[in-house]
């Protein structure tokens, strides 16, 4: 009698067994979360991962978007020869970090402008800011595969051959997560309120 | 003694000179220049303009004896991009107040003749198709502050 059911019952565990073991193996996304309509905050879920790049930091060394992991990020794209949105922008990420200091968040600026933006440019621009910030400049290929995935978009105006030309640019601050993966855009206009309250919140819901 | 008037002198001027609307249409108020890293080859500067007048004024000609040249630009949100609108020309009609600010109108400063520094003002002279000429001095500053009447520099 009990042989006779022996057969199936183990079939019927390992069945079981896979069927929880797919649940809990299946990388769940946790309902996400959501800022206030209005706010300008969209949560992307599931978050997108960054692509394999590897760009050139303010001290012309070699930074793969792995260094990103562990730990949440501010993101920003811009160009140095830019007036008024970057030093704007990066102008409230400074008072974000004075205000989160005790939160371990990296700041980093990214330039859609490689030919006019090198390592020394970037070195002088960013410590005018904050010198703890990371710049990243680097190939064109790289830059536009990073963009293209964060969904930065971007064009030139004028004459590139020349010194006299502007980037008009996507201008959202890029928010990513510890496991290397674009959480949600902040939209401007940026208050420092709005920053610091979209990571902080950000940041305790899906932890780190 | 004599330090300190020349000082007080010089601190009308500023005064005089940072309020420009004497007996003018135009007024220019609340100007200031964003600091910028000392390569910079481009600032930002802001203010409120304000036509007292009935008619529409044009600015004619803006410029800096810091600055190679300046343009009025504005940032727009365009097809989800930041893009930079030159505005040529600049007209007020009457009555109009235009705030020249973050992430909207502002003075586009291209390359400054020296370095330029926190602290330190930008001279900035204005031409208006009706006559008025105004020179003004701008500070550099890293934000404008917003005056809150419950901080101390009130009671001063």
């Amino acid at each position: 009698m009990f042989k006779k059911f022996k057969t199936p019952l183990i079939a019927l565990t390992l069945l079981l067994a896979a069927i929880v073991a797919t649940f809990l193996l299946q990388p769940t996304e946790q309902t996400p979360f959501e800022f206030e309509a209005g706010m300008g905050i969209p949560v992307m879920s599931p978050a997108i991962p960054l692509p394999t790049v590897t760009l050139v930091d303010q001290y012309n060394q070699a930074f793969p978007m792995i260094n990103l992991k562990g730990g949440w990020n501010l993101m920003f794209f811009g160009f140095t020869n830019c007036p008024d949105i970057c030093p704007t922008t990066l102008m409230t990420m400074k008072q974000v970090e004075k205000r989160l200091s005790q939160q371990n968040i990296r700041y980093v600026f990214v330039s859609l402008d490689p030919k006019r933006d090198t390592s020394d440019k970037l070195k002088d621009y960013i410590d005018f800011f904050n010198p703890e910030f990371i710049a990243l400049t680097g190939d064109k290929n790289e830059i536009d595969k990073l963009s293209q995935a964060m969904g930065v978009i971007y064009d030139f105006e004028g004459d590139t051959s020349t010194d006299d030309y502007l980037v008009n640019h996507y201008s959202a601050i890029l928010v990513i997560d510890p496991q290397g993966r674009l959480r949600a855009h902040i939209l401007p206009p940026h208050s420092v309120d709005k920053v610091a309250d979209a990571i902080t919140k950000l940041s305790n819901y899906y932890g780190n | 003694m004599l330090a300190k008037l020349m000082r007080a002198a010089f601190g009308l001027c500023l005064i005089t000179l940072s309020v420009a609307h004497a007996e003018t249409a135009i007024e220019i108020t609340d100007a200031w220049v964003r600091s910028a890293p000392p390569s910079s080859k481009v600032m930002a500067g802001y203010m409120k303009l304000i036509n007292h007048s009935e008619k529409t004024i044009t600015l004619s000609g803006i410029s800096s004896p810091q600055f190679d040249k300046i343009e009025v630009h504005r940032s727009v949100m365009h097809d989800g991009m930041m893009h930079m609108k030159k505005i040529e020309p600049l007209s007020l009609a009457g009555h109009q107040q235009l705030l020249l600010e973050p992430g909207g109108y502002h003075l586009m400063l291209i390359r400054p003749v020296g370095a330029i520094a926190r602290g330190e003002r930008v001279h900035l002279n204005f031409d208006f198709d009706n006559g008025d000429k105004l020179s003004l001095m701008a500070e550099i500053m890293d934000n404008k502050e917003v005056i809150d009447p419950t901080s101390e520099h009130q009671q001063h």
